[in-house]
């Protein structure tokens, strides 16, 4: 998903140069084709967000109020806010690490490349659920995967779940799986960009393995890893059924905390549009600026 | 880079792949130790073996009869088709009019769609939910309406590359040899253009058997199977629940790994890769 | 007179560039009509134009007397055959053929009667069966060429359909064509950047130039008396030679002349000879005046660097480019 889009992104400066056949400048008619997925995207997407926004102000009884956003604040939104915001981070670290290892490995030409890589995209196909439910068995609170190596290891067994910090490494951990794929995906597709020849060069040049990697592999693959990161950080600051299978409501992160205050009573509701409406101009502000920086980079390039 | 075939050399590469290979593996094997070792052996011990101690279909079986797993597969996979069949009947004319209207133009709304795309399920989710459920459509319905945001902008993307791959002339040709538009695009545009129609088919399909954020909020009760997982997993049934999780994974992994192959191949770039 | 079609200032432009400026063109009824022009100056924008694809900015199309402007391609009748044949690769040959006449809601039998018809014309009745991607060159241009004919529209409208051919193929499909179109007796506007094709396929030549018919009649009188300096350079095997008219003392003009229209002598206008090429009617000699490229004909064989005299047996005389007289016709 993310990944097509980093393409989109990358293909920028080239769509802009294209130049069909076709006559394209005055067919505005054709707009009359985009117009149902427009109002489709409008009617359930733009205009449940303005509602969102607009409830966030108002009270259950219908006049407008701050109260929702102050009522936040005493139930820990800080302090969700910056969970949610350590998560993303530490996620998108692993990510971007493993999967830069798996890149490396996908452009090599060796035997069982192919097995290789159908092994690692494997995930990418399994339910976030289904992978969240498979995590929350290795790391039990009791017991667990994750504690029988530990005891076989002759060590004492980890309450994961214990402190807050404990359980969003579980949350950190358990997502490496599913989106690790894509960010190696996009790697890859990044290294098989790399000339050859320049490895060549520095090759007879005398640089090992470790100068090649640092001065010729990272600085090029930098723009490409700042995209593919700052387009799954909003994708990571949704993260929502994994904290919520693993770890429940504790401690909150800040979709599952607007889940809960949905979920608890048609007050609380309030709240969670309050909520929502940080969210998303977070994720906006956010998108934005990755649009923005990101369409103009590649233009400049 | 060479093809380096000796094994020596190539030593590093090969231990790295295999540490890779066991990461990404291990969490499929938990599930499948999960679902195959008898879940006595499992229950007594609070730390499972590694390796299985023995072997059994008890759990599958059990999971099939105990649980009503028809209902929740069955709404999942009318609720994929649905997805699937919304992103050909909205993104098919979007693909083909933004194909029309010039690349700078049809950028910018592309853009607007992703932008649009960015926004948090749960934030959307909350409102749409109140409002569906004044409207009925706090059922599977709703959920497919919904989860159709998720994929509508790849699908229109990816049906535009298509679109953008086909020479021009062929639609002028048929116009000319007599077609109208509709004919031309049921004869000529939808035929040439399959394989990226698939893709967007399958990729939305895949999306919505997956999604989960929606479904639970649209329609808690009798939705799809992902939320039926998560309800069976939060009531601690979890040998059932994860034979049930195992035997629907695989056909959606086998979908995965084939279109690994359009993944890895940039096939996704709008019909303007090199 | 009525034509079969008219073509009566036709504007088109994109953004800012103009391609077709006031163009018009009249097509007589069973005429083979040939727009020549060099690439990149409109003829397919033409084409387009007149099938419909291409909307105008400005100007009127009239098929058969009926005002086309506003139609619809599907409406208009009219035939094209595209310059990279656009066959559908999702069908066979004989549905390619049959697309059309499936459009217009023709029954099967006649379908099949109509199809088995023009393929034996066209001599593909054997590969009808074939998938279009397996086709050779020729193939395919017979088979787009059959897609068109086979409904029998008012109008056929051809890009460039040799220019994907090679050599050998492409002189006999032009024999073909040619005598195709005279024995059905069928309108055909060929638009190519071809001379050998447009001499031996059309009745008239249409020049196009800046967006507009610069010169239209027969080959012939487009080679003998260019109206413009432009068209006189662009006909022919080479192209005319102009040069300013004070060298025979026309001052203020120019003249222009084919290569063969000197008689090489002891006086006249003086060369040097910078190459000198053999040819089956004598030798062409290529030199340059006043920093003008010029090349003659004569039946000596001269050294290169050498000297030689010629003067002129006929030519045009141009003032502002225009033709104003023709000199020893
Ligand atoms: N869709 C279009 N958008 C912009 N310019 C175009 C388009 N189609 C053609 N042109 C321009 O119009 C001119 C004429 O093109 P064309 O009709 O294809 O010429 P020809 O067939 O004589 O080679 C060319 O300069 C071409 O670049
Ligand atoms: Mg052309």
């Amino acid at each position: 998903m993310y990944y097509i889009k980093f393409h989109f992104l990358q293909t920028f400066n080239r769509i802009k140069d294209y130049d069909g056949t076709m006559p394209k400048s005055h067919n505005l008619k054709y707009i009359a084709f985009i117009i149902p997925a427009l109002v489709y995207v409008s009617a359930l997407s733009i205009f449940p967000a303005a509602l969102s926004v607009y409830r966030s102000f108002l009270s259950p009884g219908g006049s407008y109020t701050f109260s929702n956003y102050s009522a936040l604040l005493h139930y820990g939104l800080v302090k969700a806010l910056i969970d949610t915001m350590l998560v993303s981070i530490g996620a998108l670290i692993l990510q971007l690490f493993l999967a830069l290892f798996i890149a490396m490995i996908m452009v090599k030409p060796f035997k069982g490349n192919r097995l290789f890589s159908s092994l690692v995209i494997i995930p990418y196909g399994i339910s976030t659920v289904v992978s969240a439910f498979i995590f929350s068995q290795i790391f039990s609170a009791v017991g667990g995967y994750a504690n029988s190596f530990i005891v076989d290891l002759g060590f004492r067994p980890i309450d994961w779940v214990a402190t807050s910090s404990s359980s969003l490494s579980v949350v950190v951990i358990a997502d490496y799986w599913k989106n690790t794929p894509l960010v190696a995906l996009i790697l890859f597709s990044g290294l098989s960009g790399l000339s050859p020849s320049m490895y060549e060069a520095a090759k007879t040049d005398g640089a090992g393995a470790f100068r090649r990697f640092f001065s010729i592999t990272l600085p090029n693959l930098a723009p490409i890893m700042a995209i593919a990161l700052l387009i799954r950080g909003v994708s990571e600051f949704n993260i929502f059924a994994l904290p919520l299978v693993i770890i429940g409501y504790n401690p909150p992160l800040i979709t599952t905390l607007i889940y809960e205050f949905y979920q608890t009573s048609s007050a609380t509701i309030y709240y969670s549009y309050a909520a929502s409406t940080i969210l998303l101009f977070i994720i906006l502000g956010y998108a934005s600026i990755v649009l923005w920086k990101g369409g103009a980079k590649t233009y400049e390039r | 880079m060479s093809v380096n075939s000796s094994w020596k050399s190539n030593l590093p590469l090969y231990i790295g792949a295999l540490i890779l290979s066991i990461i990404f593996f291990y969490p499929l094997y938990v599930l499948i130790l999960i679902t195959f070792v008898p879940a006595p052996l499992n229950n007594l011990s609070p730390y499972p073996p590694q390796i299985p101690p023995g072997f059994t279909f008890y759990n599958i079986i059990q999971a099939y009869s105990s649980l009503n797993l028809t209902g929740p597969v069955t709404r999942s996979f009318y609720v994929a088709m649905m997805v699937g069949g919304l992103s050909l009947a909205l993104g098919i004319p979007a693909a083909y009019g933004l194909n029309k209207i010039g690349v700078r133009t049809a950028n910018k709304f592309i853009i607007f769609f992703f932008l649009i795309n960015m926004m948090p399920g749960i934030v959307v989710a909350i409102p749409i939910s109140v409002e569906f459920l004044k409207l009925g459509l706090s059922n599977i319905y709703g959920v497919a309406l919904a989860q159709e945001l998720v994929v509508l902008p790849l699908s229109i993307f990816i049906i535009l590359g298509g679109f953008r791959a086909l020479p021009s002339d062929l639609e002028n040709q048929a116009r000319v040899d007599g077609a109208n538009l509709p004919t031309t695009m049921y004869r000529i545009l939808i035929p040439m253009n399959r394989s990226a129609i698939l893709v967007a088919f399958l990729l939305s399909w895949m999306t919505s058997w997956d999604e989960f954020t929606y479904a639970v909020i649209i329609s808690p009760v009798k939705s799809t199977f992902p939320v039926q997982l998560y309800n069976y997993v939060t009531r601690a049934v979890s040998f059932e629940a994860s034979a049930f999780a195992l035997t629907f994974t695989i056909p959606v992994i086998i979908v995965a790994v084939v279109l690994q192959k359009y993944l890895k191949s940039q096939s996704f770039t709008g019909g303007l890769s090199s | 007179m009525t034509y079969k079609l008219q073509l009566q200032e036709l504007e088109k432009k994109f953004g800012s560039k103009s391609v077709l400026n006031r163009l018009s063109l009249d097509v007589e009824e069973g005429e083979f009509m040939v727009v020549l022009g060099p690439s990149g100056m409109g003829k397919s924008t033409l084409l387009r134009t007149v099938v419909g694809i291409e909307p105008l900015d400005g100007g009127k199309i009239v098929v058969d007397g009926e005002d086309v402007t506003r139609l619809p391609p599907h409406k208009r009748n009219i035939a094209m055959v595209f310059q990279n044949y656009a066959l559908y690769p999702n069908m066979n040959v004989y549905k390619n053929i049959a697309f059309p006449l499936k459009m217009i809601g023709e029954s099967r039998d006649v379908i099949d009667k109509k199809v088995n018809e023009i393929a034996g014309t066209l001599k593909i009745a054997d590969a009808l069966h074939q998938n279009v991607t397996t086709l050779s060159g020729g193939q395919k241009q017979r088979v787009a060429l059959a897609r068109a004919l086979v409904r029998n529209p008012k109008l056929f409208l051809l890009d460039e359909p040799l220019s994907n051919l090679d050599a050998r193929v492409r002189y006999d499909a032009r024999q073909e064509l040619r005598k195709l179109q005279q024995e059905l007796g069928h309108t055909f506007i060929y638009v190519t950047h071809d001379q050998t094709e447009a001499q031996s396929l059309a009745d008239r030549v249409a020049v196009l130039h800046n967006g507009s018919v610069e010169q239209i009649g027969p080959y012939d009188d487009l080679y003998e008396r260019p109206e413009t300096t432009w068209v006189g350079s662009f006909i022919g095997e080479y192209p005319m030679n102009i040069i300013d008219g004070s060298v025979i003392g026309r001052e203020g003009s120019q003249i222009g002349f084919r290569p063969s229209w000197v008689n090489e002598g002891n006086d006249g206008i003086q060369l040097t000879v910078q190459l000198c090429q053999a040819a089956e009617s004598g030798f062409f000699i290529m030199s340059t005046m006043d920093g003008k490229s010029i090349t003659i004909r004569v039946q000596k064989r001269h050294k290169i660097g050498s000297t030689m005299k010629f003067s002129l047996r006929r030519y045009n005389v141009y003032t502002d480019n225009r033709l104003v007289e023709e000199f020893g016709k």
